[in-house]
């Protein structure tokens, strides 16, 4: 869902383009361009801040990073190590079970996207906690089966936390890919005598690769930027990553902002690396064929193996997306510490609490406006920047997408403290209000809608907009009559995503909310911080289930659960095509790629 | 740009003393009543703090009840989020709240330096014995205890001292806060290295015996409570907490006494809301605010207040206690974060 879009440079003038466009060039430029001042505006405050001591310019922060290994050294490779293993297992997990919900007879294998996502919506620290109080000394496994099969703390755990929580976005990338595949490559090779095992080593996975890489990208750089998770299950163990370093040095007197700022630009940094690297890839070639056909034929028979791998499969489904959520629910349920989990240990006065709150309805307010409002601008600009880049191929649609990206593999903590320092005063000063938080949500996930939308517009021929003009449709009506209804899976797909990551967004809320502004994740955090971990896990059930109903809801508007794999797609293709296309430029990964993002 | 910030350097200057005169003026013993009113055209006062959002709460409906028209609005955060966000509010030129109270003793030197705070001496300051600052800038609001939680369900045996606590027959049973994101750890690894005289060594025990480090100080009371680690350094209030109600968690009072830290407020001189900011201020140090937090298991500042119910007075405690001594701190907190860096890692 991630790729980047590629650039198809064609130096086209910025207005002359959108000019053409009406209306679009007009929200292009307006909301690019506000997006684009709200992105840079903050960065733009924290170089400064890495420069800066005392008012005067210095590189001392720079030097200070570079001269202690605990700062930069340590941290770094830190980081990359768990990204790398992480990035790993889940783009193996994901493509396993991207294969398996697609293309094969599993049982059950269409609801396998919706419970791959539901550690998704969990925030990460939350799975962390409940990996501790489940594998911890005196856990609820311990307590029960007098086992302790895991480590509570260290590297292997949040290993494996970061799997259980990216796995999807893998999964997505793969699925996507996979159900746009031209099924008769495949079918040609089995006619040509080729075992099964054998077609899908020699056709599919080389297919496959571009995307599958694409989606290994992606996860390493949601990882990079991942804090949650480490500082819970990792520092305890005296494994400290970039972001936890960062955290340590903006959030602990005495602080050491500019060194914090160094370092907030360095992961910066390996994020634009990490796209280069996604665009040259994809830039390469792609032997994906993208013509719309919808069904992806028979699917594949798992015979003596069928039973077997549905009952693993959906193991692993189940525990990971269950268990973390029935840990979080039993916290939120617990009257006491130290009393065990049995039944008279449980109350529902932690609920009857937070429903007492006198900011409950308020926060829950909040929540849902703010994060409907952040996806609804973050879909305007994924279309802006997606159609801009794709369609038009501007710089202008292409520079919201770099934007865009940095923005996502940036840390909510670097974003929040950016903002802080761009917007709490003059010349504009938004602390205290709504906007503060709704732009840094926009801000931080926009890029989720750009690489979706745009992805799924690169599946889509242009000869239906074609078709459009030529009939004398202007471009504002081909772009609402044909291109907005034909995206409208992505659309909903983007706006779901965004949505999700917003009401669940804490380290950049925990700084910028006040009085007044507070979301659900707010007062959870709050209630962490206090030690009231019942009543701050009653907040996350909250928040959680609402994440979760939202996903539902949308998921079924746009079929993007389960069965929308295949079905989904062959409405948004009217005139499909078998021909084999072997793109000159990288395109068709990426939108078969990202159909992830839609599906 | 530079005489760009040359000048905000001389408005900020400017500011500082126009903020300093007033808070002087201020000092002339104004009532209440007079205060009030003034408070109530500004509406509201904001405060900055690392206080529990149940104390918090609670002060909130007291002072709004008693002083109506004027609310009282918190951004309560972890001490270190709440320097972050000052700082950040600091460089961006504008701070918007009235009072600042955070656990990090060591913060408010460098806020007077900075000239952040105002000098404010109220009434209610003859009623706190110690912890004032001489310059009128800061004063003790509450007194933090740290003491050793230990599991009854899970050992019987508990530490006599803090030098105990690093033995070897605790190896693998203790747990505590990271130095580096906990501000009342940092206080207390000061406190057992330094006052106490246990030193450097003393960590390195503890680190050999595989200590967890936590993150901040309520992570080691549930992870106490819940028996994770049978033993932890963290604060008495925990106790008092509804989630540990009938929790197997004692608390141990080492033969040295518990660590005693000040935890003082100010208030901003760039207040912007400056009456109301001094109302709250005065409220804060009056008997009724400082009963909450005797409440909730936290010794208020004023002598005139009894101590937490099961724990004994102050002024008892105080004759055998590490208390860390600050001018050590502040000259030192680098050099204690470094060390502990180098040690713990986090």
């Amino acid at each position: 869902m991630m790729q980047a879009i590629l650039p198809e440079p064609r130096p086209a003038a910025v207005l002359s383009a959108f000019r053409r466009q009406g209306t679009f060039g007009l929200v292009a430029l307006v909301g690019g361009g506000a997006f684009l001042l709200l992105s840079f505006y903050p960065y733009a405050q924290l170089l400064i801040a890495s420069l800066r001591r005392d008012g005067r310019f210095t590189l001392a922060h720079s030097a200070g990073v570079l001269s202690h290994d605990y700062l930069l050294r340590t941290p770094l490779l830190h980081s990359l190590e768990v990204s790398v293993a992480s990035a790993a297992l889940a783009t193996a997990l994901g493509t396993v079970l991207a294969w398996l919900a697609v293309r094969s007879d599993l049982l059950g294998r269409r609801a396998i996207a919706a419970f791959v996502a539901i550690p998704h919506i969990v925030p990460s620290f939350q799975l962390a906690s409940s990996w501790i109080v489940l594998f911890g000394d005196a856990g609820i496994v311990q307590a029960t089966t007098g086992l302790q099969p895991f480590a509570a703390y260290g590297v292997a755990p949040l290993v494996a936390v970061q799997t259980i929580h990216l796995t999807v976005l893998a999964f997505l990338n793969v699925a996507g890919a996979l159900g746009s595949l031209d099924p008769s490559l495949e079918e040609a090779a089995r006619a040509c005598g080729l075992r099964r095992r054998q077609v899908l080593r020699r056709v599919t996975l080389p297919l496959m690769l571009p995307s599958i890489l694409s989606g290994l990208l992606l996860t390493f750089a949601y990882s990079m930027a991942e804090f949650g998770a480490p500082i819970l299950l990792a520092a305890p163990a005296g494994f400290g990553t970039l972001t936890t370093q960062i955290y340590e040095l903006s959030t602990a007197p005495p602080l050491q902002f500019g060194e914090a700022a160094v370092l907030s630009l360095l992961l910066g940094a390996i994020a634009l690396a990490t796209m280069l690297v996604n665009l040259r890839l994809l830039a390469r070639g792609s032997y994906v064929t993208l013509t719309g056909k919808s069904s992806s034929g028979e699917p594949a028979r798992l015979g003596m193996l069928r039973g077997p791998l549905s009952l693993l499969a959906w193991g692993w489904l189940a525990a990971t997306a269950i268990v973390p959520l029935a840990a979080l629910v039993l916290i939120s349920l617990l009257e006491s510490w130290g009393r065990g989990f049995g039944p008279g240990n449980l109350t529902l006065a932690h609920y009857a609490t937070m429903l007492a709150s006198h900011t409950l309805t308020h926060a829950l307010w909040n929540s849902v406006v703010l994060a409907l409002g952040a996806a609804a601008l973050a879909t305007v600009i994924g279309f802006v920047a997606a159609y801009g880049a794709v369609r038009l191929g501007t710089r202008w649609g292409a520079l919201l997408d770099r934007m865009s990206f940095i923005n996502f593999a940036t840390p909510s903590l670097v974003i929040g403290i950016a903002f802080l320092l761009a917007f709490s005063g003059p010349p504009v000063n938004l602390f205290g209000t709504y906007w503060i938080l709704l732009f840094a949500y926009f801000v931080r996930y926009a890029g989720l809608c750009v690489r979706g939308i745009g992805a799924n517009l690169r599946q889509l021929s242009a000869e239906m907009e074609e078709a459009g003009a030529a009939c004398g449709l202007r471009p504002s009506r081909v772009l609402a009559q044909i291109t907005l209804p034909l995206l409208r899976h992505s659309l909903a797909a983007g706006f779901l995503l965004v949505f999700v990551n917003a009401i669940r967004e804490i380290s950049a809320t925990s700084l910028l909310a006040s009085q007044g502004t507070e979301t659900l994740a707010f007062e959870a955090f709050l209630r962490y911080a206090d030690g009231d971990y019942t009543v701050g896990s009653a907040y996350s059930v909250l928040m959680v289930a609402i994440a979760l109903t939202g996903s539902a809801m949308i998921a079924r508007r746009s079929r993007l659960a389960g069965a929308g794999f295949q079905s989904g797609r062959s409405h948004s293709r009217p005139c499909p095509r078998t021909t084999l296309r072997l793109p000159r430029s990288a395109g068709s990964t990426s939108s078969s790629a990202t159909g992830s993002c839609s599906r | 740009m530079r005489t760009g910030s040359r000048l905000l350097g001389v408005a900020v200057s400017i500011g500082v003393a126009c903020g300093l005169l007033a808070a002087g003026a201020a000092q002339a013993d104004e009532s209440m009543d007079v205060l009030y009113a003034k408070a109530k055209s500004e509406g509201k006062a904001v405060m900055y703090t690392s206080v529990p959002t149940f104390i918090l709460d609670e002060w909130r409906s007291l002072f709004e009840a008693e002083y109506p028209g004027v609310k009282l609005e918190y951004f309560r955060s972890g001490t270190g989020k709440v320097l972050a966000r000052i700082n950040a509010e600091k460089t961006a030129g504008q701070l918007h709240g009235d009072i600042v109270w955070v656990a990090d003793a060591t913060a408010y030197p460098d806020f007077a330096k900075q000239g952040l705070l105002a000098s404010y001496k109220t009434p209610e300051w003859e009623h706190i014995p110690f912890g004032k600052d001489p310059g009128g800038h800061y004063v003790t609001g509450r007194i933090l205890a740290g003491v050793i939680f230990a599991n009854t369900k899970e050992t019987q045996d508990f530490p006599a001292s803090w030098a105990d606590l690093a033995d070897a027959k605790y190896k693998g049973k203790v747990a505590m806060a990271s130095a580096i994101v906990s501000g009342s750890t940092t206080v207390m690894v000061s406190g057992l290295v330094h006052d106490a005289g246990l030193g450097w060594p003393y960590f390195q025990k503890l680190k050999d015996n595989g200590v967890l480090i936590l993150q901040d100080v309520p992570d080691v009371a549930r992870s106490v409570a819940s028996g994770e680690r049978p033993l932890g350094i963290t604060l008495t209030l925990y106790k008092y907490q509804a989630e540990y109600k009938d929790s197997p968690i004692k608390m141990v009072f080492p033969k040295e006494g518990p660590i005693l830290m000040a935890s003082p407020m100010g208030l901003f001189a760039k207040a912007e809301h400056p009456n109301a900011g001094r109302l709250l201020y005065r409220f804060l140090l009056s008997q009724k605010a400082q009963e909450v937090l005797s409440k909730h298991g936290i010794y208020p500042a004023r002598d005139d207040v009894a101590a937490p119910s099961g724990l004994p007075p102050l002024a008892e405690v105080k004759k055998n206690a590490i208390i860390p001594d600050s001018d050590w701190m502040v000259a030192n907190w680098n050099d204690v974060k470094s060390q502990w860096r180098a040690m713990f890692g986090h």
